[in-house]
């Protein structure tokens, strides 16, 4: 559904649910992006395939702009075959770099963030164990799934038309969140606080359980190679 | 979004500041950066990977920390047993140097941190990767939430909305803004909030890889 269409129907709705408020269309569209992420969040928990992006990227190449989380999934090809290059904390990174029996190699590489950047073991500063000399390059060429933001639907530049990325059957969810919000913004005083006080923390424990589903998946994975 | 972005956004929501408040700006300032550091504290929680930075350490006994340390992820040292360095506390550091069987040698090197610096025995070269953090700031250029193209963002997008909001929460606080009450029901505030719960209900991620699985019998 698009921005319009969004801030149409919470219209609407609002004219039912609370028929004496005067709400501006930009504070709708403010609280229709907010709902969005929300339901996008919602979304991405219960079934994470519905959103993700791929890119190619190499050793050393900075995040994309629109990065939210690592997608669980990265490979790149070794002899014509599909490398899966696996999710490593950091502070993983020096045993997988240097301990003996424990080193990443090409055929079982690791993905790690550091420096906002996407990095890749082996690396050069490793030595390759079948040679015995220093590897010489690191890894290209290496797709990466992520999980990318919604598109921005608030902002006088972002024109009506542009869609939420959303499937169409959430749009109703998109409205109710979004006219809640509304309207506990809209109520004055100590209520107003109190209710400001428990959307907040529920939306940052909903974005906290997003992490910790993605962070479950990543050791699992880490455990799986280790 | 930068800094100056947010800022933007934040009056939109706000009109009645631009028209009476606009000259306190450095009020607004140490709102968003009050704001900022809420923000980082659970950000850093759920998402280390994303506040880790590197610097190369080139034989170096006491490395004075960078300015946006925040705490120690790991000390890569590539001709250690290990590859890595131990970071010890500070009782521990006494023990261990003291004891000759555990003393730190150039294959077992500890690590311990100080007030201003990361000290070494014996000295090392190789990489600390720590966790990083920001203070105030009133440089407009900053980029808050979108990483890339030679920036570091200071939060994971996700956390955009919840930010710009607690900045206009506050600022609200600060200069006793005022809405108009509408005529709200509890009810409908009730009959939103359920058909959000059960959504949200419904699509509990439902633990189906890791039943137990039982076999036989």
């Amino acid at each position: 559904m698009t921005k319009g269409e969004h801030r149409d129907a919470v219209v609407v709705l609002a004219a039912q649910y609370a028929p004496l408020l005067k709400i501006p269309s930009q504070i709708i569209d403010q609280f229709n992006e907010y709902a969005v992420r929300r339901v996008w969040r919602t979304l991405l928990t219960a079934q994470e395939a519905f959103e993700r992006k791929t890119v190619t990227v190499n050793h050393g190449d900075p995040l994309p702009a629109d990065w939210v989380a690592y997608g669980n999934r990265a490979y790149y090809t070794l002899n014509a075959q599909k490398v899966p290059v696996r999710y490593i904390p950091p502070d993983l990174v020096p045993t997988r770099k240097f301990t003996e029996y424990n080193t990443a190699t090409p055929n079982y590489p690791d993905f790690y963030t550091v420096n906002q950047k996407c990095m890749f073991l082996p690396d050069t500063t490793m030595t390759d164990p079948t040679t015995g000399l220093p590897y010489a390059a690191n890894l290209q060429s290496v797709t990466l799934h992520y999980y990318p933001r919604p598109p921005k639907l608030f902002g006088a530049t972002i024109a009506d038309s542009t869609d939420d990325g959303l499937p169409a059957f959430s749009a109703p969810y998109v409205h109710a969140a979004s006219l809640k919000r509304i309207i506990e913004y809209l109520v004055t005083g100590p209520k107003r606080q109190q209710l400001m006080e428990k959307a907040r923390q529920e939306s940052i424990q909903s974005i906290g359980r997003l992490f910790t589903d993605l962070q479950k998946i990543q050791k699992k994975e880490v455990r799986e190679v280790v | 979004m930068t800094r100056k972005t947010l800022i933007e956004q934040i009056f939109e929501r706000v009109p009645d500041v631009i028209e009476n408040e606009l000259q306190d700006w450095g009020t607004i300032e140490l709102i968003v950066d009050q704001a900022l550091q809420r923000m980082y504290s659970y950000a850093v929680t759920m998402y280390p990977g994303f506040y880790t930075k590197s610097v190369a350490l080139n034989n170096v006994s006491s490395f004075s920390l960078p300015s946006d340390f925040f705490d120690v992820v790991a000390i890569e040292v590539p001709t250690a047993n290990r590859g890595a360095a131990r970071l010890l506390n500070h009782r521990d550091t006494e023990t261990t140097v003291l004891n000759q069987y555990i003393a730190p040698t150039s294959g077992k090197p500890i690590a311990t941190l100080e007030h201003a610096t990361l000290e070494f025995q014996p000295a090392v070269t190789g990489t600390l990767y720590y966790l990083w953090t920001f203070g105030p700031s009133t440089d407009d250029t900053v980029e808050i939430t979108d990483p890339g193209n030679g920036y570091y963002a200071l939060l994971p997008s996700i956390f955009e909305e919840e930010l710009v909001m607690l900045c206009v929460d506050l600022i609200r606080e600060r200069y006793q803004i005022q809405d108009e009450t509408p005529s709200v029901s509890e009810e409908a505030l009730d009959a939103l909030g359920k058909m959000m719960d059960n959504f949200e209900a419904e699509r509990e991620p439902k633990n189906v890889y890791e039943k137990d699985v039982t076999f036989g019998g």
